[in-house]
């Protein structure tokens, strides 16, 4: 075996969070497994499927066989691009292994192949499912509009499956550059707070590139996107018909069955891999004596001035728990800085559609007492404010953060309620601000009174306990805490994914309350609204009391 | 492994290395010294002394600022995987790899080195019983204990027994049965004509087993030589007294 694949085979094995197999725990865990697949996968992949099947099936009525099939492709291949880049960095530059690997005798080039075939297999997955979706959404729609026959030829099914496998490699690999490109750039700047910076500056560079590309298509709305799309005139297309440049070649494989296409896709894509490996063996080596030679700038402690004011139990944990988070940069940005989504979504949203009709007649609706318009915002703010704290990785992750010195919730002599309590309140004091904030914008432009800001606050606090609760109970029962860097603490573990998935079903379940309290019953829209904060409540009684004593029951059993 | 020693016999040689973090903070020093075959050197300093710096550009973890690093006469820089087939590493830390289990892990090692199957299976065999860590071997080393972990990562690396070991702080976590067996390993393994070099805290370890001792504080070697040496140049005094007045401790008077 050489040794990319034995490395390849070490981090694959390396990789997987150990799951309660047996009893009780073990039951729950393959619910829950089965819970994100038919709750979270299988719903997105249906989705995008039907989506791209809609997408497909208008332009080829326009004789635009391929454009919507390509626009969501390069979605998929930017989102990938942009949310892999600082996985890629600290995978290839910042993982605790790196100390240990450059001993062996292995070339770098070969640690860098293993290392960038293991995180292209372990983040593509869910790519590879979407992708799948894609595909088959696009055959439905050539299908329905040119015939099976002319759809559904031999190269245009075998260009489909390999495009699933080799598609997510181009992203991948453009990171790789990119970030071997950094650390060589940077590598006379010894500081690693500099590093940081600059990835995140670029990553905040590509969501501008990103969102700026949009503007091309003048009003944001589907029609002109659809219509965007049909002309060739979507700029979001065009760069990315650049940017990704091979997609356009699979596109045309898919399309019109050319085996040419197909073959200069594979070339481009393996071209792409080849410079990514050449550069690996220029700079590689060289970034990882730069990793290894990297420290902030040391002060020396003036002890007169050491700030050394006691603090009580309770906040002395809180403030702990806040530092590791605000100070690990993988933390800080999927745990802290993500909750500015919602905020500065509902921002761009309202910002960018000002002009927009459908969401100005949504709006006057809404203002004019219309029932059903505002029974749509309140189910938007309950799945709001149950995905936030999901999203957020926040509590579900509690346990894990603690890493190899999960040991510690066990000897410091600190009741493990109030560790429970402290762990939970960082949840609460990070997400519900941007919560609040996201409900306050949300109140400037829709119009609310200050009773309806209110009360969605207070619904929005509602969801944000249960949300709590499930994600704190789940990490508590299983905690990943073997693994290799800060970014694996929240890719690797399942009990994230899970609790997203528990989450939804908790969304979907209230909301579909909602709709059909609406809908069933001669209950008015006020009197729903009050129905569901009441029953989140009952809710969050119920679920405060339960997981009360099955996270302390947890954290006595842990280990 | 004889065609890797040099022709003065020296294994490892660290020549003029200096190390910086980040922009200023220089760790390590001009410090040079040499180890020869059949030697076994303890490197003995305070914490944050540079040893692990030290340790990190011998094995090519870090790349020294100036000087050079050779293992069996390799640069560790310029030819890194022939300098690094001929070591054996044990870092401080042995939470790697957690999710293998002990023989996953060895067989990993094995693997990188290309031991073939029919001298890894007897080598293996015997360092694990030597270690006692015969039962433990199909565990995953997440349920290993630290010592545990510490016996695998030395098993590991001394399954290719190359002709150096570099060894950093190898005795922490060892029970006296393990610390006993890896002392006589290190004896053994030197008698053959390879070399040992590592680093320690416990000043009894290296009175004991080395044949030179290397004492640096501050990224500086404050001494190099045999343990005679040094106490003959100071009368009366043990060893533990001549390295906390080598290394300036105030002892509160």
């Amino acid at each position: 075996m050489n040794n990319v694949r034995t490395l390849f085979n070490v981090y694959r094995a390396n990789f997987e969070m150990p799951t309660p197999k047996k009893g009780l725990k073990g039951s729950l865990y393959l619910s829950f497994g089965l819970i994100a697949f038919f709750c979270i996968m299988l719903p997105c992949c249906l989705i995008v499927g039907y989506m791209t099947y809609i997408m497909s099936l208008a332009l080829m009525v326009e004789h635009n066989t391929i454009n919507a099939l390509l626009s969501e492709v390069h979605i998929i291949s930017a989102f990938s691009m942009i949310f892999s880049m600082l996985v890629v960095f600290n995978v290839l530059f910042f993982s605790s292994d790196r100390e240990y690997m450059v001993t062996l005798p292995l070339s770098h080039w070969q640690l860098l192949s293993a290392k960038f075939w293991h995180t292209y297999m372990a983040e593509s997955v869910m790519e590879f499912m979407v992708l799948i979706s894609m595909f088959i959404g696009h055959f439905v729609a050539a299908a329905h509009s040119y015939g099976a026959g002319n759809a559904l030829g031999p190269v245009q099914i075998l260009s489909a499956i390999i495009g699933t496998v080799v598609t997510p490699l181009l992203p991948l690999a453009y990171c790789t550059i990119l970030s071997l490109v950094l650390m060589s750039v940077l590598k006379k700047v010894r500081s690693i707070k500099v590093f940081y910076h600059v990835s995140t500056i670029l990553l905040l560079v590509f969501v501008a590139i990103f969102l700026l590309s949009f503007r091309g298509m003048g009003g944001v709305n589907v029609t002109n996107y659809m219509d965007s799309l049909s002309s060739g005139a979507n700029l979001f297309l065009q760069i990315c018909n650049i940017l990704f440049f091979t997609v356009p070649l699979l596109g045309k494989a898919i399309g019109s069955g050319s085996i040419l296409s197909l073959l200069l896709y594979l070339a481009g894509n393996a071209a792409v891999v080849a410079v990514m490996l050449f550069l690996g063996y220029l700079l590689y080596q060289e970034g990882l004596y730069t990793a290894g030679a990297l420290g902030s700038c040391k002060k020396k402690a003036d002890v007169s001035k050491l700030n050394l004011k006691s603090t009580s139990v309770f906040g002395t944990y809180v403030k702990k728990e806040l530092k590791v988070l605000l100070r690990t940069r993988a933390y800080a940005s999927n745990c802290f800085y993500i909750n500015l989504l919602w905020p500065v979504g509902v921002l761009i949203l309202f910002s960018l559609s000002e002009n927009n009709e459908n969401i100005l007649r949504f709006l006057d609706l809404y203002r004019e007492g219309y029932s059903r318009a505002a029974l749509i915002l309140l189910l938007i703010i309950i799945f709001i404010a149950f995905v936030a704290s999901a999203l957020n990785s926040l509590s579900s992750t509690a346990f894990t953060r603690e890493g190899a010195h999960v040991d510690i919730i066990k000897y410091i002599p600190v009741p493990y309620e109030t560790q429970m309590y402290a762990k939970a309140a960082v949840a609460l004091i990070v997400t519900y601000p941007a919560l609040l904030l996201t409900v306050i914008l949300a109140s400037f432009y829709v119009g609310w009174s200050a009773l309806w800001s209110v009360y969605y606050c207070l619904l929005a606090l509602s969801a944000l306990i249960l949300s709590i609760v499930t994600g704190l109970a789940m990490d508590s029962a299983a905690p990943f805490t073997l693994w290799d860097d800060e970014y694996s603490a929240l890719r690797g573990n399942l009990n994230s994914f899970f609790n997203m998935a528990v989450i939804m079903v908790l969304a979907i379940f209230v909301c579909g309350i909602a709709f059909l309290a609406f809908e069933l019953t001669p209950l008015g829209i006020v009197p729903v609204h009050l129905l569901i904060l009441g029953l989140l409540i009952v809710l969050d009684v119920i679920a405060v009391i339960f997981g009360r004593k099955i996270i302390l029951r947890n954290m006595e059993e842990l280990y | 492994m004889d065609n890797a020693k040099t022709r003065d016999n020296i294994l490892i040689q660290a020549e003029n290395l200096s190390m910086i973090y980040g922009n200023d903070h220089k760790a390590v020093d001009d410090m040079s010294f040499s180890i020869k075959a059949g030697e076994i050197v303890g490197f003995a300093g305070p914490n944050g002394a540079g040893k692990t710096t030290v340790i990190k550009m011998l094995t090519g973890i870090l790349r020294p600022v100036t000087g050079r690093a050779l293992i069996a006469g390799k640069d560790i820089v310029k030819e890194p995987l022939a300098a690094k087939q001929s070591f054996a590493y044990v870092a401080d830390n042995p939470d790697v790899l957690l999710q293998l289990t002990g023989l996953e892990y060895i067989n990993f090692v094995a693997d990188i080195y290309k031991i073939p199957e029919e001298e890894r299976a007897p080598r293996v065999k015997d360092l694990a019983a030597r270690f006692g860590m015969t039962d433990a071997l199909e565990t995953p080393m997440r349920e290993y204990s630290h010592g545990m972990r510490q016996k695998l990562m030395v098993i590991a690396a001394l399954t290719h027994n190359p002709p150096a070991w570099i060894l950093d702080e190898p005795m922490t976590g060892l029970d006296p049965s393990a610390a006993y067996e890896l002392k006589q390993m290190m004896r053994e393994h030197a008698a053959k004509g390879n070399c040992v070099l590592f680093s320690t805290h416990v000043l009894e370890v290296a009175e004991k087993l080395c044949d030179h001792i290397i004492i640096m504080n501050y990224g500086h070697s404050l001494y190099q030589g045999t343990i005679e040496d040094l106490s003959a140049a100071h009368p009366g005094q043990d060893l533990e007294e001549i390295f906390l007045e080598m290394i300036r401790y105030k002892t509160g008077e």
